[in-house]
């Protein structure tokens, strides 16, 4: 860094900018929260993966996944940073704070995805990295660039990018891409929708005011509460499929099925409700849905630990020896 | 005085970051010869 950047005020705003940074704004870039559960999800497709992994790679392609998701964001903090000023949820990021500059935030966001996919074609399996280096660029390229600002189905395609860490996770193991992991990719994908609708029901005002044109802004409450029912009506069923398909057990069958019936009753009480109350009820439960299922899904992977654990015999009379 | 002190603050920062690069970068170059050691010893048994 030169001396004339440490001579660092910004004219317009007073704040301090780009050396300013502390190592904690970088870290914010990566969005540690939403990384958890990408991190989560990851695990638990590496898990309930056929197959045995090194567990040194193991590590290894969990951290990639986080790092790349974590660029990804970086990224999306950079190409959002107008909109993110606006919002109320999101303008005290670093960019919009003036902590970082774009050029550092973008440098950082395309260096640490590069460095991810490269590490994790290295030591794992070039499938693992390729579905990786798709899932950033189409976070970046499809949702962030394209999808967010012009159409109200933005969080439904750019969904994908959120749902391939498990599949990536899965390829790690195998080598491969088949119909188990992608029916943990259509899991994230169908929850995606009500999950973001229904922050986006008491974010609407913030949402207007920066034009994203998220679905409660364009198409108005009611509808969003009708489709948020409509996706949470399809994810149910297709939680259960990896009990069908033999990729977990009877246990994670019997959970996913209580605890879809609790995340359907809330669609409907958002559905009925006047107000916002339970679509902040929901987004809070969306988050624990989703980490219990794939929670449940890593203990009782295939050929059903949990269920061969304490429900052996009862299952083995149950469904007719 | 102030000057000085945002001066010496935004040095300790950049010092922060560099050091924190520094150990990524060691960390990284100590991940890449694990995971050489380990595929080697995946081909080699």
């Amino acid at each position: 860094m030169t001396d004339t950047s440490i001579d660092i005020k910004a004219e317009t705003t007073g704040v301090v900018l780009a050396d300013g940074a502390r190592v904690g704004d970088f870290i914010a870039l990566l969005k540690p929260r939403v990384m958890s559960l990408v991190v989560f999800t990851g695990l638990a497709g590496l898990i309930a993966a056929p197959g045995h992994l090194h567990p040194f790679l193991a590590a290894v392609a969990v951290l990639c996944i986080a790092v790349s998701a974590g660029a990804a964001g970086a990224i999306n903090m950079w190409y959002d940073r107008d909109i993110d000023a606006i919002m109320e949820r999101t303008k005290s990021r670093p960019l919009p704070m003036g902590r970082v500059s774009p050029d550092e935030a973008l440098s950082f966001g395309v260096t640490l995805t590069l460095f991810s996919v490269m590490l994790m074609g290295l030591a794992v399996n070039w499938t693992a990295a390729v579905l990786l280096a798709f899932a950033s660029g189409f976070y970046v390229f499809v949702y962030t660039m394209w999808l967010k600002r012009s159409t109200p189905h933005n969080i439904v395609i750019g969904g994908a990018a959120g749902a391939f860490p498990p599949m990536i996770g899965w390829a790690a193991v195998t080598g491969s891409v088949d119909l188990q992991s992608s029916i943990l990719f259509l899991i994230i994908f169908m929850w995606t929708p009500p999950h973001f609708w229904a922050l986006a029901l008491f974010r609407e005002g913030d949402y207007a005011k920066a034009g994203v044109p998220m679905l409660p802004v364009v198409a108005g409450i009611a509808a969003t509460k009708r489709q948020m029912l409509l996706y949470t009506l399809v994810l149910v069923p297709i939680t259960l499929l990896p009990s069908v398909l033999g990729t977990a057990g009877i246990v994670y069958g019997l959970a996913a099925t209580l605890l879809g019936l609790r995340f359907l009753h809330l669609a409907v009480k958002v559905l009925r409700d006047d107000g916002v109350r339970y679509a902040k009820q929901m987004f809070g439960f969306s988050i624990v849905y989703l980490f219990a299922l794939f929670a449940l899904l890593m203990l009782d992977r295939a050929p059903g630990v949990l269920s061969n654990l304490g429900f052996n015999g009862s299952m083995q009379i149950g469904l007719g020896g | 005085m102030l000057e000085k002190e945002e001066r010496s603050e935004v040095h300790r920062r950049q010092k922060a970051k560099n050091w924190t690069l520094l150990a990524a970068l060691v960390a990284f170059i100590v991940l890449v010869y694990f995971v050489s050691i380990v595929r080697m010893g995946m081909y080699s048994g």
